[in-house]
């Protein structure tokens, strides 16, 4: 294993694959402020050119945490098919990014091997692409999964209406819903996260979209995005929804800090295939975005495209129906400005592609960004093209709980358009019924919400 | 205090013409703003835990109400309810239509008043009775819903309560002279007819004398002529289009303004509307007549009414769970004991000048000597710290000159700053005084106002808005 | 003059909106920027330009300096955290509660020690936020509290600031109540929000739960007269209990 290189004659020597890996990510403040970061472009480039020589061997004996010190990386070890691995393991970092561009590698191989991949191997390829590298591997992984409905595919490009509201008022929530629907957002899922995260208002907003959901006769799915424990505190009393939501990290010790484990985590599953009101397999919706463990000082000294690469290794143990990176929400100490902002987004859900997950990305930056909704409209567009499978329809991208900028209503229509992509299938006919899409673009009936309120 | 839920009772009492009637409904409030966020205290629900059965309201000879029965009647629907006096924070005892004309319901309300708890208060009045029941029926709730007109009509004994709520919202009330028991009957001869049913009568030159046997004379038919005319005179009231039917010639031209989208109907001829009874005159009265005539009407057209949640139990429903509101929850008070009762309101201006202010104090002591008043005024959004000093400063002044020493200093203001200006107040005044300044309370020249014991650990109070009062 | 951010946007739906009336019902209960109609598959100009106002306005406010003036109008001095610029204060927030010894010792020439009440001002991420409530907090706080016969410290004001100073600056003056009022990170809503952090004796090792928050204050929220007043009660309550925030 070397890890030295020479550029234009001068040396460059690495103490780690850890470091390796750090000094090759493409530039984070967050990084930067953990003091992990390449200190100069050049030295950038030379940890890529180390990391291209490594093989997955190597890095997969050199997880960002010790075997022994974290429950992340003994699932991720444990989880690993030793075929698909064993194929591999000799293959350098640089042969493995050209075998999942090759135009002859098709969806189903790669899919097939990134199961040998631990998420530092996944993490270390994302680090050898570029921009356009990454749009042009991620789009062609075909990834479904099946909850009510099914997500996935080529030619689709769901939505997860997030009609968040400051204090969880139920008329207001309705509102921005039934809005949501009748521009065509929502068949990913109906999904708020709640202003106060208790088992009441949990309740209430699952009870308001079991209803909107079956009166509305809605192909889709629903939950709240409250803590695990406060939703298995609501699901014991009886109420119930589709989806089991929780934001996770990528260890043990940031876990911690999010009030989650493992096993929390798989006994909610074990709960919500039980009582929830999934017609599929897959009931878990994920929340994950770069640097949550070094804003809890759990990063042991990684990068954040690693430790949000391992998020997605815990991810799949689950199956989830979806896991979404929420890109720019954590503030510019972690995501600068709007260049991050779209390679975070890019690496993301390549990354969690090449886990095999179906990825959605919730495009958004905060006001202390140096980033505005041009940004966002650039990266929701390259990740349209990505087969990213879904993103956040919020009332004119402007969210007046979280307080930040996601994507649109409209824009969701106009990635549609512009792809050529569809809603999940079940969902477009329930639109061109109301007359709210109609040949793949917005119909006459789009944000009529009237046709909707009488049903209710 | 987030999230901490608490719940208050409050009671209804409705001492009708005919009827009497007593609920209990526990009143939820919680604290809906967001971690970090100044308390915002609402109500989350309202549950009617008690319902007693109708009691015919016990009159004395003199056809008085008899207060002394009455009292005992409530006191009973305690006991059956396994509630005592004092666990009531809030609600209204309201003596409605005919009943609140005799002579001596002043007198019932405060014997009731005594033992109906802490709270419970008296009122009564034809435009306060219509909001009541009008909110009772679950017309409001369908208005808020639909965002539409709707009318609720609460056909009573002796009056009909109009209500109509727009968007959730009182747009008009009215009352007027119609009921089940304007005519009455008793062993099969007219016993009593209402000096109103009497001039119809006459108009329409029908045959119907106190005394008569209705099953003589085709009086039964008379009767009925009567019943269409009073649906006739009701769908006047709420359709501006319609013309007034001349037989009412002389009647007050007391109607809506604006026409309906949805009607609703309640009361105890609400129940005679739906119900297919052989006894025409099985309560004595015309009411059966009258529901039947309704519902051949055009009232009752589907593309227009909707069944309301409640009839004969709307107007108490309305007294006990929606008499009272909860105030702003950023308010202040000092060395002040709760309940305040039947305080009347002086209006003022936030920029009236002291001597204006003190004009108008010393007018409302003339006339009414020691009543406890509060001044209420619109206030100021956003204010600024000067101008909450400067009011302060004012208001102050008044309340320290020497004749006003000894009243209480009750500030109702409707805009959010009664906590700030509570507190520059009290600087102002003496440490002892009695202060009280609350805000999110929107009442005018010729309110009272009742003021229950605060609630969510002190943060705000009931507060109950009488527009009228004997 | 035209003003098209002066029609609050929960007042604004688009013309000939076929859901007109329901809009108008269904917004009054919420802010969310729904019935805003479509050109294509895109906003209107209206709403796209206001959409940018808005957004401007709350960027605006965090990279925009309070001015030397607005301090000296408030009656305030000022200090700095180890941040140099607006770039580090949003790329640093680990030196943005950093007091450096400089400036620790200007407080400790400046300010009265041991008040029960040590009330200062932060930038925080809104700017504007200083200059549109600060006047008023100051002047209710320090007369409301001083009634009730507590001891108000000398204010101050402390550019590049993020709530955590209150640990280094708690000890250093040895106050019982430190009360920070900080420009919140501004939303579409209002680019002028404060927040009030206070904390009972604030030491360095204290939790972030220990200290008692009040958000949202500013004309489009809480009235800042009104959030002072709340305050004073709050901070009579954290004196008397001697703790802060969720033990509270």
């Amino acid at each position: 294993m070397i890890l030295k290189t020479k550029l234009y004659g001068k040396s460059y020597q690495f103490d780690s694959v850890k470091q390796v890996l750090s000094k090759a990510s493409e530039l984070k403040s967050g990084d930067t402020m953990a003091g992990l970061a390449a200190e100069s472009k050049l030295e950038r480039i030379a940890a890529k050119v180390v990391l291209s020589d490594l093989t997955v061997n190597d890095i997969t004996e050199n997880p960002s945490v010790a075997y022994e010190k974290d429950a992340v990386t003994r699932l991720i070890m444990d989880d690993l098919d030793s075929e698909a691995f064993s194929k591999i393991k000799n293959w350098s970092i640089g042969e493995l990014r050209e075998w999942i561009l090759d135009e002859n590698t098709t969806s189903e191989m790669i899919l097939k091997t990134s199961k040998g991949l631990t998420s530092e191997n996944i993490s270390a390829v994302s680090k050898l692409m570029g921009n356009m590298d990454l749009v042009y591997a991620g789009a062609k992984l075909k990834i479904k999964a099946t909850c009510n409905t099914t997500i996935g595919g080529s030619n689709t490009i769901a939505c997860r209406l997030q009609p968040n509201h400051p204090t969880d008022n139920i008329d207001g929530v309705i509102a921005s819903t039934l809005e949501g629907l009748s521009f065509g957002s929502g068949d990913a899922l109906l999904g708020l996260n709640p202003a106060v995260d208790t088992v009441d208002s949990t309740i209430a907003i699952w009870n308001i979209f079991q209803e909107i959901k079956e009166k509305l006769e809605i192909p889709t799915q629903t939950c709240v995005l409250s803590h695990v424990t406060t939703q298995m505190e609501a699901l014991k009393t009886g109420a119930t929804a589709d989806l089991c939501f929780q934001s996770i990290a990528g260890t043990e010790k940031a876990c911690a800090a999010f009030g989650i484990n493992i096993e929390m985590l798989e006994e909610a599953q074990a709960a919500f295939l039980e009582h929830g009101t999934a017609k599929g397999k897959n009931v878990m919706y994920f929340e994950t975005g770069q640097a949550s463990e070094l804003s809890s000082s759990a990063h042991y000294e990684s990068d954040q495209v690693t430790m949000e690469c391992r998020c997605y290794g815990l991810a799949r143990h689950f199956n989830p129906f979806l896991v979404n990176t929420v890109v720019g929400f954590m503030g510019p100490e972690y995501i600068y400005d709007g260049k991050q902002l779209i390679r975070a987004g890019l690496e993301d859900v390549f990354n969690g592609h090449l886990h095999g997950l179906p990825m959605g990305c919730d495009v958004c930056y905060t006001n202390h960004m140096p980033a505005d909704q041009n940004d966002s409209e650039v990266l929701a567009m390259l990740l349209a093209q990505a087969g990213c499978h879904y993103f956040m329809g919020v009332p004119q991208a402007d969210d007046i709980m979280l307080m930040y900028q996601s994507t649109g209503f409209h824009d969701i229509a106009t990635l549609r358009e512009l792809t050529g992509k569809r809603p999940i299938p079940e969902f477009q006919k329930w639109l061109e019924n109301y007359g709210f899409m109609q040949n793949g673009k917005l119909g006459p009936e789009a944000g009529n919400i009237d046709l909707l309120l009488e049903k209710l | 205090m987030n999230n901490s839920e608490q719940a208050f009772i409050s009671a209804g009492i409705d001492i009708g013409t005919t009827t009497t009637q007593v609920i209990f409904s526990k009143i939820r409030i919680k604290d809906t703003s967001g971690f970090g966020f100044i308390p915002k205290i609402s109500i989350t629900d309202k549950k009617i835990i008690y319902r007693s059965r109708i009691h015919l309201t016990p009159l004395t000879h003199e056809n008085e109400i008899d207060a002394l029965a009455v009292k005992e009647l409530i006191l009973n629907e305690y006991a059956k309810a396994g509630i005592a006096p004092s666990d009531i924070e809030s609600g209204a005892v309201i003596i409605t239509g005919e009943s609140a004309e005799k002579r001596n319901a002043k007198a019932v309300t405060a014997a009731i008043s005594e033992i109906a708890g802490n709270f419970v208060v008296a009122a009564a009045g034809g435009k306060l009775e219509s909001v009541l029941a009008g909110k009772g029926s679950g017309a409001m709730t369908l208005s808020k819903k639909t965002g539409k007109r709707v009318a609720n009509l609460d056909i009573g004994g002796g009056t009909t309560n109009i209500c109509l709520f727009n968007n959730g919202k009182v747009e008009e009330a009215i009352c007027v002279d119609i009921g089940g028991r304007l005519i009455r009957i008793d062993s099969d001869k007219i016993s009593y007819s209402s000096a109103k049913i009497k001039e119809c009568i006459k108009n329409l030159g029908l045959n119907i004398k106190e005394g008569q046997n209705i099953y003589n004379n085709n009086i039964v038919s008379d009767l009925e002529t009567i019943a269409s005319s009073m649906t006739s005179y009701l769908t006047y009231c709420i359709d501006p289009e319609m013309s007034l039917p001349k037989e009412w010639k002389d009647s007050p031209n007391t109607r809506l303004s604006n026409r309906p989208d949805i009607i609703t109907i309640s009361g105890g001829v609400a129940d005679c509307i739906e119900k297919i009874t052989s006894d025409s005159f099985a309560y004595g009265d015309i009411g059966i007549l009258l529901g039947r005539k309704i519902k051949e009407s055009t009232l009752t057209n589907t593309s227009f009414y909707q069944k309301s949640d409640e009839t004969v139990n709307a107007t108490v429903i309305g007294a006990g769970n929606f008499s009272f509101e909860i105030s702003g929850s950023t308010i202040d008070y000092r060395n002040s004991t709760f309940p305040l009762k039947n305080v009347q309101i002086i209006d003022i201006e936030i920029d009236n000048t002291a001597s204006t202010i003190k004009r108008k104090i010393e007018q409302f002591c003339s006339e009414y000597q020691n009543s406890t008043f509060a001044l209420a005024a619109e206030g100021i959004k956003c204010p600024t710290f000067k101008q909450i000093e400067e009011t302060a400063k004012l208001i102050s002044s008044v309340f320290n000159f020497p004749e006003y020493q000894n009243k209480p200093v009750i500030i109702i203001i409707k805009e959010d700053m009664a906590k700030a200006f509570g507190q520059a107040l009290r600087r102002k005044l003496d440490n002892n005084r009695q202060v009280i300044c609350i805000d999110g309370i929107d009442c005018g020249i010729g309110d009272y106002i009742d003021i229950a014991k605060p609630v969510a650990s002190g943060q705000a109070v009931p507060v109950v808005v009488k527009t009228l009062i004997f | 003059m035209k003003d098209i951010t002066e029609k609050p946007m929960q007042q604004w739906i688009s013309k000939d909106n076929k859901a007109e009336k329901a809009l108008k019902r269904v917004k009054q209960n919420t802010t969310a920027r729904i019935g805003i109609g479509r050109s294509g598959a895109r906003y209107k100009t209206d709403a796209f330009l206001r959409f940018w106002a808005d957004q401007s306005a709350a960027s605006d406010a965090v990279f925009t300096e309070v001015t030397p003036e607005t301090i000296v109008n408030l009656g305030l001095f000022e200090i700095k955290t180890k941040c140099r610029s607006k770039f580090e204060m949003i790329t640093r927030p680990d030196w943005g509660r950093i007091i450096e010894k400089d400036q620790q010792q200007i407080l400790k020439e400046k300010c009265v020690k041991d008040p029960d009440v040590q009330i200062y001002f932060g930038d925080g991420l809104s700017s504007p936020s200083i200059s549109a409530n600060a006047e008023d907090m100051l002047q209710v706080l320090k007369l409301g509290l001083e009634h009730e016969g507590l001891s108000v410290g000398t204010p101050f004001f402390v550019r590049y600031c993020r709530v955590n100073t209150a640990r280094t600056i708690g000890p250093l003056l040895n106050a019982k109540v430190v009360c920070v009022l900080i420009g919140e990170r501004p939303g579409m809503q209002t680019d002028e929000s404060m927040s009030a952090y206070i904390a009972y004796k604030p030491h360095p090792q204290m939790l972030e739960s220990e200290y008692t928050v009040v958000s949202n204050i500013s004309r489009h929220g809480i009235a800042p007269v009104e959030a002072a007043a709340h305050i004073v009660e709050l901070i009579l309550k954290i004196s008397k209990a001697k703790k802060s925030g969720i033990s509270l």
